[in-house]
């Protein structure tokens, strides 16, 4: 099922890239088909860790799930980081994490959404938006600390401190707690789902208000 | 300085009442005792993380930027562990992902203790790379005396050594540069998660009260170090 999903975002969205001229655009289309790819990949792992591993599914929900997802979503980034880092100094490089993120939670809200197929129309769309502005958001700050740690790392502002890989590493541990925190949270019932979707919502004005006033 | 007063009196109130209760036998803390203590805990952390993060924000200054960002991600880390311990009825089993956070509060410190070491004393301590060559060592020989395998291992390895690191350093700020103050809070927050991975490795399902109000007192004497450090110009 995820594969399937995988590959209906993932080849209309190449086709796409094929016919758009504009560089940035093509960029950031790249980084949002490697985000639905790796939600499938991410499943098959997680499956694995289920069935294999013989963790509880809330173990893997608030302790396996974000390793192993925050490193898939982040792999562009490390390729570019060691085969292309002139691609980090710029700026896009942030939105195209983000844009990462967003297409992994594609990927996983489809998911989640075909799983709840006894719910009434209503009950599904409200469950649908629910996801969108808390865990997609969620999903999309993640990669998004990544991509502007090494972004920031690109230029020379941190070269009096040395030592760049940990920060590197920092910014990898960051994505992976809050992604786990966001997760613990959610299982506190009705308090905890608000407390996601507000988490949502100002992580999203937040990033909103940096990347508007920087411009 | 409000910050460490508020810090200071819980520790010594918190402290008080697990010593009294110890002497007579309960339990080191009532249910609604762990709740104040985690709040409190909590809160101060928070307040430490926001207060370098305004700090750095005003100054534009790198290392209290790093400052915050340590004190965050330890912060974020024990919100995580205590969240955890409601949810669960326990504390988390050790190694989680919680050290992640914990472990951050090194990653970020390294390079600033580090710099301020290099800053302030054209003469490095001599017994300082040593020291750590030896304390890698050590860790190493240790994990393997004891026949550590796999992530046990890998774990405490890399999280002793990064520990190690600071707690030397934080020594070196003490004594040989005027970054006293920061070095005394860095060290003593390594010295408290040093004595937790000890513990923890031999009873990985563990909380330590006794040892929770050093990382907040410490995290609040950092604040008060770096941001009293860059009023003084001493870190521009």
């Amino acid at each position: 099922m995820m594969l399937a999903l995988s590959v209906a975002i993932t080849v209309p969205l190449l086709l796409l890239v094929l016919l758009v001229d504009n560089a940035q655009t093509r960029f950031l289309l790249l980084f949002f088909i490697w985000g639905s790819t790796a939600g499938f990949l991410a499943s098959v792992i997680n499956g694995e860790l289920l069935s294999m591993a013989g963790i509880t599914l809330q173990a893997l929900q608030i302790q396996y799930a974000p390793v192993v997802e925050e490193l898939l979503k982040a792999v562009p980034l490390v390729v570019l980081w060691v085969v292309a880092p002139r691609y980090l100094s710029r700026r896009e490089i942030v939105f195209a994490a983000v844009f990462a993120g967003f297409g992994f939670s594609l990927v996983e809200n489809f998911s989640y959404l075909i799983g709840q197929q006894q719910l009434s129309s209503f009950a599904l769309t409200q469950y649908v938006i629910t996801r969108s502005v808390s865990t997609t958001v969620m999903h999309g700050t993640t990669t998004g600390i990544i991509g502007a740690t090494l972004y920031h790392l690109s230029g020379d502002t941190m070269d009096a401190f040395g030592f760049k890989p940990l920060f590197v590493l920092y910014g990898y541990c960051l994505a992976v707690l809050l992604h786990a925190l966001f997760n613990i949270v959610v299982l506190f019932a009705v308090l905890g789902q608000t407390v996601a979707i507000l988490s949502g919502l100002v992580s999203y004005i937040v990033l909103w208000i940096l990347f508007r006033t920087r411009q | 300085m409000l910050l460490f007063a508020v810090a200071a009196t819980a520790t010594v109130l918190t402290e008080s009442v697990m010593l009294y209760n110890y002497l007579g036998g309960q339990a080191l803390l009532s249910e609604f005792g762990f709740d104040v203590h985690y709040f409190v805990m909590n809160s101060l952390l928070i307040a430490s993380t926001a207060l370098l993060g305004v700090a750095a924000y005003q100054s534009k200054n790198l290392l209290l930027f790093l400052g915050s960002g340590a004190v965050g991600s330890w912060t974020l880390a024990h919100i995580y562990w205590t969240l955890y311990v409601y949810l669960a009825g326990q504390p988390i089993s050790y190694p989680s992902v919680a050290e992640l956070g914990f472990q951050g509060f090194y990653v970020l410190m390294i390079p600033a203790v580090v710099f301020l070491q290099r800053r302030a004393s054209a003469d490095q301590p001599v017994w300082l790379v040593g020291a750590v060559v030896l304390l890698v060592g050590g860790v190493v020989g240790t994990n393997l005396m004891y026949g550590s395998t796999g992530i046990l291992f890998g774990y405490s390895t890399v999280s002793a050594t990064l520990v190690g690191t600071v707690l030397l350093f934080g020594l070196s700020l003490v004594v040989y540069t005027p970054y006293r103050l920061i070095g005394v809070a860095v060290s003593l927050f390594a010295a408290a998660d040093g004595l937790y991975i000890v513990l923890a490795i031999s009873s990985p399902v563990l909380s330590v009260p006794y040892v929770d109000p050093v990382w907040y007192l410490s995290a609040t004497i950092l604040t008060v170090g770096l941001i009293g450090c860059q009023r003084e110009g001493l870190l521009e």
